[in-house]
């Protein structure tokens, strides 16, 4: 009987032992079966890519000092989970968040509101220095919360400690800023979009080698939030941009953006430009147009200022921009003309005004009698310039000069955004452009075009081309990549050259329409160039002014050419001569001093500075007098 | 009289299958533990896994003891026994250290023991070797008076520590020896009464104290209010806030994943993601970069510890293992030889399967979560040792089944 009764209790017993154990497999095939793919990832999240960032490499100037710079900002992120925890002390969090607006000079009331979003990841500033988040962080660390963590409850304990070290934190990501050392050769150096993409100039051309390309790798954090380890297996390296070296001179920019922008200041034109180059190797020192923009924020207006009129200062004139050279083209007339052999620098020709050519005056603005070439030259005259190509070069012959100077062609220079400029063939030329065309009309030429073609007469008549980059380096400055000084071709003869300088550098002298270009302790070759603007198809009181010279004549070390469109000069002048000359000097003589370029006079220049003035250099007297004073 | 027995024809009569199930799981424990601690290569681990090795070892040798000494001459001892278990009850009150807000252990961390663990036997053999009298008379009042005042007073004294899972597990041991032992069944229908009132009444309870906290959450400020409200709610409730929090939870797992409902959500986490053949050995993301808790992990999460690297394959193998630990004692209880070795493996089985099934039944969301840890399993010195002395004793029933 009793073994019955204990059969029967038997079957109940493991009847409810089976009936324990059924709800539990059920549920593990429930969550281990049904629901696991979509409880892996969340066990799964632990594991993050980490993004190792290279950095995008610096431009350098010719001595290899920094002219743009990656500097890393942090992004500071708060975890709002942890700081809106139940189980932290009620004073904790308003602590925290008083000291992080306090730090960042952020309103308390906007780190409150952004804390309203309960996620682990709320972003409270961007670009933030690292030594401000280091200093942040610090003083969280230091905050005295009036709790014991010793006496709370091992959880409370937890949470105190992320509160205080790990709430907020910033994003591993850095995020990269473009840094200018002085802000200066903004159109040159150009700039970088959001993305670290160049958008404008070295930035953009040279995009391909700057640019960084971010490597990764595996890491598995633990519940704190702590890097536990890495799968170094998985691991791609970053690859650092290379370093890009300028020929441009950071000392010589600064002198030719300093003396731009006082002239841009006196003379109140719409824009200035100046180039300084190397004749004999075509390297670009300094490049400039005014007004110019503040790199590290591109695109932002000035105060009332229209968007189009914004755009302008960020184009890089000295290569974008075109306009009709004026007299300063007549150096490929002449030059063209001697180096045929169809004329020489000594011989007349009849430049009283006016001249009807074709039934069109042509006129001077003084009145001439006979001038040899070289006065033609010294006196800038137009009657003379078109004579020689129309009665002596003639159109073939002035367009083959035109086209061997390097008008209407881009010139290569390592620059986005280059354009050619506007030669028409003779085909299309009107029976008066041979006329118009030698005294720099009916072409539009870019500035650097302009200062090539001179700097290739101070090279003896051996054109190279123009180069702004000298150099690739990589992160650790091994240099790995070069670019030499190119000849393009001789242009004109050695000889040809020769007399262009002998006729260009009595421009500067007694006598000649640039005598306020002149250098102290040095011959200097140089062009004036005044051209009337063309608006609407007809000429305008308006003006195009510019100089272009180099130094010193007879072993050329430096070639600069000074533009100022349109200037609104207070004394009403407007001539290349008057106005882009003075600053043309004073870039010159402080670029022959940074360079140490050895004077042709070295014991005048000792004279000068005890003082004489030499009536043809009066501009310059006052200009150092001034200085010495 | 009974005959003598050698060793040798004990040894004969052992259940090898439970004896192997039961080393395997206690080895896998080990393992299990070392996984729930490590942090990593490069650090260095904490040393519970030693610790609980060691206590396998001391549990081997009360497993022996309890296999070697007849069960009956240990019954004679029973009174001794049981007031040493109370005796220590009492002890642990007033001299035992605090921990995780429960005054249950005796002696220096890491090396204590919990009485409560003892008592479970103690009370145990105090009940069967009552109950087995000969002279008893099983329907009568003072019999069950006398069952429940043993019942009550252990419970009682657990309760005080507190210790809510331990002293809870007594009442279905003690309900199932006394049902064994003939006490009628009209008693039950009473016990059932009461425990349907009892219920109604946490329910009521547990509305109340939903109404109020949701109240709290709408009119508190911020989190930090709130919780601070929350704790000086403290008495007006039957149980405190965290315990109804758990059953909340529990509920809704929703309510509060990041607070209270954080063990149940990692816990689901790490089972679910353990799939069907697991993630590997030490390779278990959610213990071991501590998103399931460090200090539940070796313990009371150990399953979830072995689901996650383990997957369903192991979890099965666990669950096959505690079946058949389960079956044999229920095979033993059915076979034994007289009362007292029915009512004493009655009673182990029975303390046995509460805590499987409350265990894993919370570690994967079927029941709220308690303190209850999981036989051979879990990190813990007193629990594996007298788990083992229970095993030894069902052991020592069985092989003596046929003896007279």
């Amino acid at each position: 009987m009793t073994h019955d009764r204990y059969r029967w209790q038997g079957w109940i017993a493991g009847i409810v032992l089976l009936v324990g154990f059924l709800p539990v497999g059920r549920q593990l095939v429930q969550w281990q079966v049904i629901q696991r793919d979509e409880l892996v990832p969340k066990a799964g999240s632990h594991l993050k890519k980490q993004i190792l960032e290279g950095y995008r490499g610096n431009i350098l100037d010719a001595n290899g000092e920094i002219l743009v710079t990656s500097v890393p900002k942090k992004t500071v992120v708060a975890d709002a989970a942890v700081l809106s925890s139940l189980d932290l002390p009620a004073n904790v969090t308003p602590m925290v968040v008083r000291k992080t607006a306090e730090v960042l000079g952020l309103p308390e009331r906007y780190v409150w509101d952004r804390l309203g979003r309960n996620s682990q990841y709320v972003v409270i500033a961007h670009k933030v220095d690292e030594v401000v988040f280091n200093r942040l962080t610090n003083e969280i660390a230091r905050l005295d919360f009036g709790v014991d963590p010793r006496q709370l409850p091992p959880k409370q304990r937890v949470i105190l400690r992320q509160a205080r070290h790990a709430a907020i934190y910033a994003d591993e990501k850095d995020e990269f800023v473009r840094s200018y050392s002085e802000g200066r050769c903004a159109q040159v150096l150009g700039y970088v979009d959001s993305n670290h993409r160049g958008v404008a100039g070295i930035e953009r051309q040279f995009d391909g080698l700057l640019r960084a390309y971010d490597g990764t790798r595996v890491i598995e954090r633990n519940a704190f939030g702590e890097a536990l380890w890495i799968y170094t297996k998985d691991e791609v390296l970053p690859h650092d941009g290379f370093d890009v070296q300028l020929t441009i001179d950071r000392a010589v920019q600064r002198v030719l953006e300093e003396e731009l922008q006082k002239a841009f200041d006196e003379r109140r034109p719409d824009s200035a430009i100046g180039i300084v180059m190397r004749p004999r190797t075509g390297e670009i020192l300094a490049m400039a147009a005014c007004p110019a923009f503040d790199p590290s924020e591109p695109g932002k207006k000035l105060p009332g200022e229209t968007e189009i009129a914004m755009l302008d200062r960020l184009r890089n004139r000295c290569i974008a921009d075109v306009a009709e050279p004026g007299s300063t083209f007549k150096i490929v007339t002449v030059a063209g003309a001697l180096d045929k052999g169809v004329v020489t620098l000594n011989d007349t020709f009849d430049c009283h005004m006016p001249w009807f050519f074709c039934g069109v005056p042509l006129r001077d603005s003084h009145h001439y009698s006979n001038l040899t070439v070289k006065e033609i030259i010294t006196k800038s005259s137009n009657i003379g310039a078109g004579k020689i190509a129309a009665t002596r070069l003639g159109q073939q012959g002035l367009y083959d000069y035109m086209k061997a100077f390097g008008f209407g062609e881009r010139t290569g220079v390592q620059l986005p955004g280059e354009v050619r400029g506007i030669v028409h063939p003779p085909k299309s030329w009107s029976a008066i452009s041979v006329a118009h065309i030698p005294m720099g009309h009916e072409v539009a030429v870019t500035p650097l075009q302009m200062i090539t073609a001179m700097s290739t007469i101070a090279n003896g008549g051996l054109r190279m081309q123009p180069m702004i980059v000298k150099g690739v380096r990589d992160r650790s400055g091994q240099l790995v990549g070069r670019f030499d000084p190119k000849p393009v071709r001789q242009i004109i003869r050695k000889e040809t050259a020769n007399l262009m300088v002998e006729a260009l550098t009595t421009v500067t002298e007694r006598g000649g329409t640039g005598t306020r270009g002149a250098v102290r302790g040095f011959d200097v070759a140089a062009k004036t160039g005044t051209a009337q603007k063309l608006e609407g198809g007809h000429y305008v009181q308006k003006y195009y002014s510019s100089f272009v010279g180099f130094f010193p004549a007879r072993q050329p070390e430096i070639c600069i050419l000074i533009s100022l469109d349109n200037p609104h000069d207070p004394g009403g002048e407007y001539y290349g001569g008057a106005i882009a000359a003075p600053a043309f000097q004073a870039v010159a003589e402080r670029v022959a001093k940074t360079l140490s370029i050895r004077p042709d006079r070295p014991e005048e220049e000792i004279a000068m500075q005890t003082s004489r003035p030499r009536s043809h250099l009066n501009t310059a007297q006052n200009h150092a007098n001034q200085k010495t004073n | 009289m009974s005959r003598v027995l050698t060793p040798w024809t004990v040894f004969k009569h052992l259940s090898w299958l439970s004896l192997l199930t039961m080393l395997a799981l206690v080895g896998a424990g080990v393992f299990a533990i070392y996984s729930a601690t490590y942090r990593g290569e490069d650090v260095a681990n904490a040393p519970f896994w030693k610790l609980q090795a060691i206590w396998i070892g001391v549990g081997l040798i009360g497993f022996t003891a309890a296999v070697a000494i007849d069960y009956r001459q240990i019954g004679k001892w029973t009174w001794v026994l049981y007031s040493i278990c109370v005796l220590l009850l009492i002890v642990v009150l007033v001299a035992g250290t605090e921990r995780y807000g429960a005054r249950s252990w005796l002696g220096i961390r890491g090396l204590g023991i919990q009485p409560s663990e003892f008592a479970k036997i103690g009370l145990a053999f105090a009940l069967a070797y009552y109950l087995s009298d000969p002279e008893r008379d099983a329907r009568s009042f003072k019999t069950l008076a006398v069952c429940l005042a043993m019942l009550g007073g252990t419970v009682g004294l657990i309760l005080l520590e507190p210790d809510l899972g331990s002293a809870a597990v007594l009442l279905p041991m003690a309900a199932a020896m006394m049902f064994v032992a003939g006490i009628p069944l009209r008693y039950y229908f009473g016990a059932l009464l009461a425990a349907a009132i009892f219920g109604a009444v946490l329910y009521t309870n547990l509305l109340g104290y939903h109404a109020e906290s949701q109240k709290l959450r709408q009119s508190s400020p911020d989190k930090a209010t709130y919780t601070q409200r929350l704790i000086e709610l403290n008495r007006q409730y039957i149980l405190k806030p965290y315990q109804w929090e758990r059953i909340l939870v529990f509920l809704n797992p929703e309510r509060d994943p990041y607070g209270w409902g954080w063990n149940l959500r990692q816990s689901q986490i790490a089972v679910g993601s353990g799939g069907v053949t697991g993630k590997g050995w030490l390779q278990g993301t959610q213990n071991v970069l501590g998103f399931l808790p460090r200090q539940v992990a070796p313990n009371d999460f150990i399953f979830s510890v072995i689901a996650e690297e383990g997957g369903f394959i192991a979890c099965g193998l666990v669950l096959i293992g505690y079946a058949v630990l389960l079956l044999n004692g229920l095979w033993t209880a059915l076979a034994a030889r007289d009362r007292l070795g029915r009512l004493l493996a009655t009673g182990i089985t029975i303390v046995l399967f509460c805590h499987v099934f409350v265990n894993i039944g919370m570690t994967i969301g079927l029941v709220p979560i308690t303190g209850l840890p999981l036989p051979l399993l879990s990190y813990g010195g007193s629990f594996v040792l007298s788990t083992m002395i229970a095993l030894g004793i069902l052991q020592n029933i069985r092989a003596r089944r046929t003896m007279h």
